[in-house]
């Protein structure tokens, strides 16, 4: 392996491929400067139970897809994968519920109750590959809390997607978990 | 008049852009991508960030179509030694891809079992299956992940964003894996030990 002459440049790489590092030993102060000349920041996130975490965010807004010139085509999660993640963060910031995590089990029950449909075939795959693997749930104990990416989204799309949560928080076969 | 305000959010907005794109960005539609003033600082910011911009040209008629950002070459000889990366499994089945649908069917032209059942039929020199079962199907889905391979097995887009180096380095892998006992080979080895050597002197 070779030595990389650039400690800074090493760090945002392995920030971006990881999803997110903890933040000591970072190169911090170098990286953070590299991240706002590019329009990306560095975010900390976390902390309560251990070192703050790093993650690899943008200045204001992402990057939007455009098919439109100037065209940007961007990568997006599958129908199934988007779904999956709207319910488990309605679960996980629901008010009445209070919940760090949420179990597989949770999710497929309110997915049952929202369709009338077994949600099986396409929500845990989803839970299980496309959610983690993009960084926005983790494994926490048996369940699945916030991963990086999502404690990391930026103003626009937090309220995109607490507009949704309230939608399904208000839909009349919302489970009530609080009851549970 | 010369607007620097201007040109700085015009880098900035090109370097946010290559790094979020899935496909590649074509210089008619990003003026910043084709003025070599401000590619060249394009390329710039993507090394302090451990990225760089490649050129993507015209197989046949050696035109530039676009720009894409990918790992630097320090970048991305240090990250394929981090914990975090691709397992053993999953080099393993990217080779038998790589092999059967790169260079047996593409290059050299041959008619070749789809890829599925080449895997699925692909023994070791112990005679038993060397990947199987759910543990092939989780390599494939973290190289789908990854965007080494596509639903069809086939090379996936990330085989794209390859430096020249990168890429010269694959091919040497190949004749290592292909050929070990050749003069080529050797020479490879020599020329990387070679390095090697000379990187770890201060």
């Amino acid at each position: 392996m070779v030595a990389h002459k650039d400690a800074a440049a090493l760090a945002l790489a392995r920030l971006r491929r990881n999803g997110s590092l903890p933040a000591v030993g970072l190169h911090l102060v170098e990286a953070e400067e590299r991240a706002r000349q590019s329009g990306r920041q560095i975010i900390l996130i976390g902390g309560d139970n251990g070192p703050p975490l790093a993650v690899l965010g943008w200045q204001g807004t992402e990057p939007a897809a455009s098919p439109h010139p100037p065209r940007l085509a961007r990568r997006v999660l599958s129908p199934r994968a988007t779904k999956a993640l709207v319910i488990v963060h309605a679960l996980l910031t629901d008010p009445q519920a209070s919940l760090n995590t949420v179990t597989t089990e949770q999710v497929l029950t309110a997915i049952e109750l929202l369709t009338s449909k077994s949600g099986q075939t396409w929500a845990i795959p989803a839970l299980h590959q496309d959610l983690p693997q993009a960084g926005l749930i983790a494994p926490q104990s048996g369940g699945w809390a916030p991963g990086p990416r999502m404690q990391a989204w930026d103003p626009s799309t937090r309220d995109v997607m607490a507009h949704a949560a309230r939608q399904l928080w208000e839909h009349p076969a919302w489970p009530g978990i609080r009851d549970a | 008049m010369h607007d620097e305000f201007s040109e700085e959010s015009d880098i900035v907005a090109t370097v946010r852009a290559l790094e979020a794109a899935d496909a590649m960005l074509r210089p008619q539609e990003w003026p910043t991508l084709a003025d070599p003033h401000l590619r060249e600082q394009v390329g710039q910011r993507l090394q302090g960030l451990g990225r760089q911009l490649l050129t993507v040209t015209d197989e046949a008629a050696g035109a530039v179509e676009g720009y894409l950002s990918g790992w630097s070459d320090e970048a991305a000889e240090n990250l394929a030694h981090d914990p975090n990366s691709l397992q053993a499994n999953d080099l393993a089945v990217l080779t038998l891809i790589y092999l059967h649908s790169e260079i047996l069917e593409r290059i050299l032209g041959e008619e070749v079992l789809p890829v599925a059942k080449q895997l699925g039929a692909h023994e070791g020199s112990t005679g038993r299956d060397v990947i199987r079962g759910d543990d092939l199907q989780e390599s494939l889905a973290r190289l789908k992940a990854h965007q080494l391979i596509t639903a069809r097995y086939k090379l996936g887009s990330a085989f794209r964003r390859l430096t020249p180096a990168q890429r010269q380095r694959l091919e040497d892998n190949l004749v290592l894996l292909l050929r070990p006992d050749s003069i080529l080979a050797r020479e490879i080895r020599v020329a990387r030990q070679a390095r090697d050597s000379s990187e770890e002197r201060p």
